[in-house]
């Protein structure tokens, strides 16, 4: 039987790591699929050539995902989602020059953890009474967890993001080179895009995404709501591949080879040095994404819906359009059951847990077989629950 | 820069066009066929931050970017910058024009047209665009292929010298022998050509 031809997109980024194992160590071809990677240069790219076809599949934010089921995407497609890829693995960074600036009013501003943004409206004073231009922290794109967790750090201490701060968006491939440029002051981006920039000596990595939330759902397999309905045996396969890869990034083992691939000029292109701070079995903690095919990769509504209310919050869009049909349709946790038994695999019976609620590790028992859940605690020791009964 | 100073049929002010493109020699054939249409502005090779003061100098009514450029995500989040830059952009697609977006998409034309602005008045000044991408991807194309043609031809020149050299054979009969098998093995000339000239190479070395 031929192998089924797919197309799928990703952008150079660590956590492209499960479609660069499943492609590279032959899970998709296992399953019958005939993959083609295309590296794009852009989010609205990804969007754009998912909604119209030109790619079947792609490594998609998932805050994208949320963005069309509430429906301020600008393509009106309906995206939906079986199997995440990974929960974080981004960082904020200052340049030089601000890391000054915080230094210089408070001594001390960097020898706690994690950082503390209280220093950034003191900074954002003095710059609005001198006159100079406000600070500007670049993020990757609108709808996505880089954006929402820049938010949520500056607000924990009062700073207000549309009024202290100036935030714009900028490819993470360049932010080191605008960031050392002077052009903006500080960005939070996804791996390996911090560490480029530790590395060129460009600026201070102060706070890491999980420092601000242990548990943020990063990216996942993106698709088109109706491409499902068409080609369920093919996803159900490509869904199964990447829970391959997924267990395969578990080990320190799976981790060093993901970063040789990485390193290719095909997905990255960089340095293994500059891979192995945040991937691989030398990684540093707070920094690495959590990739595993049952906690990173379920499709969790509770973190959907916590996305949903950022959105709100930042006034992108409108919670009356957050249901549970619609939770259903576009964040597939019954898809991912049936591939997850296919593979054998442990997979949580519900599809919310109260987010924030754990500063420590805990076992899911309402799951085919008991999950050890990673701690999930918010930086502001604020719980989320999704509205309508949560079962524990 | 061009700039008619001319007023549409209808009276209104013309259209001013920002043009990003990572590919001068595209941005130029767009630009020249977008002319008679609008005022065209370009922009190339700005930092993110540059690109939204130009937007703001500008104030243009439709930027159109190539697909693939990273600046799009930059254009994206206009609408959030919208206290610094009142006019409101929209994406083209947004609009329900499914069929025209899926074809701009295709053709590596993206469009962001400022909120408001009347169809007969935009869809011209898209659809020429579209045009005009298509038409440089199919220059490439033509270019391309010329260029696998004479590589093509040059391999089997070779193939076939090697052929008479070694075998004593006509020209004739050389290449008709390349060209039975390709036929039987179903390889393209291509690389028949390429197999004789490995294996020449081989032999010649032991």
């Amino acid at each position: 039987m031929p192998a089924d031809a797919l197309t799928i997109g990703f952008i150079p980024l660590c956590d492209a790591a499960p479609l660069a194992v499943a492609q590279e160590e032959g899970h998709f071809h296992d399953l019958g699929l005939d993959v083609t990677l295309k590296r794009e240069r852009s989010w609205a790219a990804i969007r754009d050539n998912l909604a119209y076809g030109t790619l079947d599949a792609a490594h998609l934010l998932s805050p994208i995902v949320v963005a069309s089921m509430l429906g301020v995407t600008a393509t009106k497609t309906q995206f939906a989602t079986a199997i995440g890829f990974n929960l974080n693995g981004n960082a904020i960074t200052v340049s030089n020059d601000l890391y000054a600036e915080m230094r210089e009013i408070d001594p001390w501003a960097f020898d706690a953890r994690p950082v503390k943004a209280r220093t950034l409206a003191e900074v954002a004073r003095r710059r609005r009474e001198a006159g100079s231009p406000p600070i500007t922290f670049a993020m990757v794109f609108p709808y996505s967890s880089h954006n929402y967790l820049l938010r949520y750090w500056l607000s924990a201490w009062g700073v207000e993001p549309d009024k202290d701060i100036r935030i714009i968006v900028v490819p993470p491939p360049d932010m080191v080179d605008l960031c050392a440029a002077g052009d903006i002051d500080g960005f939070c981006v996804g791996e390996p895009w911090s560490t480029l920039a530790v590395h060129r000596g460009v600026g201070h990595q102060i706070v890491s995404g999980a420092e601000i939330w242990p548990a943020a759902p990063e990216k996942v397999l993106g698709v088109r709501a109706e491409w499902i309905e068409a080609n369920n045996d093919v996803h159900q396969r490509l869904i199964r591949a990447i829970m391959r890869a997924l267990n395969a990034l578990k080990t320190d083992e799976g981790k060093d080879r993901a970063i040789d691939y990485l390193s290719s000029g095909k997905y990255i292109g960089l340095d293994k040095r500059d891979l192995s701070r945040s991937l691989g079995s030398a990684a540093e903690a707070g920094l690495a994404a959590l990739f595993d095919p049952t906690v990173a990769g379920f499709p969790w509504h509770s973190k959907a819906g916590w996305t949903a209310h950022q959105m709100q919050r930042w006034k992108q869009a409108d919670l009356a359009h957050l249901s549970a049909e619609g939770l259903q349709k576009a964040f597939r946790t019954d898809l991912y059951r049936e591939a997850a038994k296919r593979e054998g695999l442990r997979y949580p019976l519900v599809d919310s847990v109260i987010e924030g609620a754990n500063s420590e590790s805990w076992p899911l028992d309402n799951a085919s077989t008991p999950i050890a859940m990673p701690a999930d605690r918010f930086i502001d020791g604020r719980t989320f629950e999704l509205e309508g009964p949560v079962l524990l | 820069m061009t700039n008619l100073g001319t007023m549409d049929a209808d009276g209104q002010a013309p259209l001013i066009v920002l043009l990003i493109d990572s590919d001068p020699k595209r941005a130029a054939i767009v630009q020249e066929g977008l002319q008679d249409r609008a005022v065209v502005q370009t922009a190339n090779s700005l930092t993110s931050t540059e690109l939204l003061f130009k937007i703001n100098e500008l104030q243009p009514d439709v930027i159109i970017i190539d697909c693939d450029s990273p600046d799009r995500d930059t254009i994206e989040n206009l609408r959030a910058v919208a206290r610094e830059n009142p006019k409101p952009i929209v994406m083209f697609v947004e609009d329900g024009e499914g069929s025209l977006a899926r074809e701009a998409v295709r053709a590596g034309v993206s469009a962001y047209i400022v909120d408001g602005l009347s169809k007969p008045r935009v869809f011209p000044v898209i659809e020429i665009a579209i045009e005009r991408f298509k038409m440089v991807d199919g220059l490439w194309k033509e270019l391309k292929k010329s260029q696998d043609d004479l590589e093509t031809r040059k391999l089997i020149e070779r193939a076939k010298g090697v052929l008479m050299e070694k075998r004593g054979m006509a020209e004739q009969a050389a290449y008709d022998a390349m060209r039975e098998t390709s036929m039987t093995t179903g390889k393209p000339m291509k690389r028949v050509a390429e197999d004789i000239l490995s294996v020449a190479e081989l032999l010649d070395k032991v």
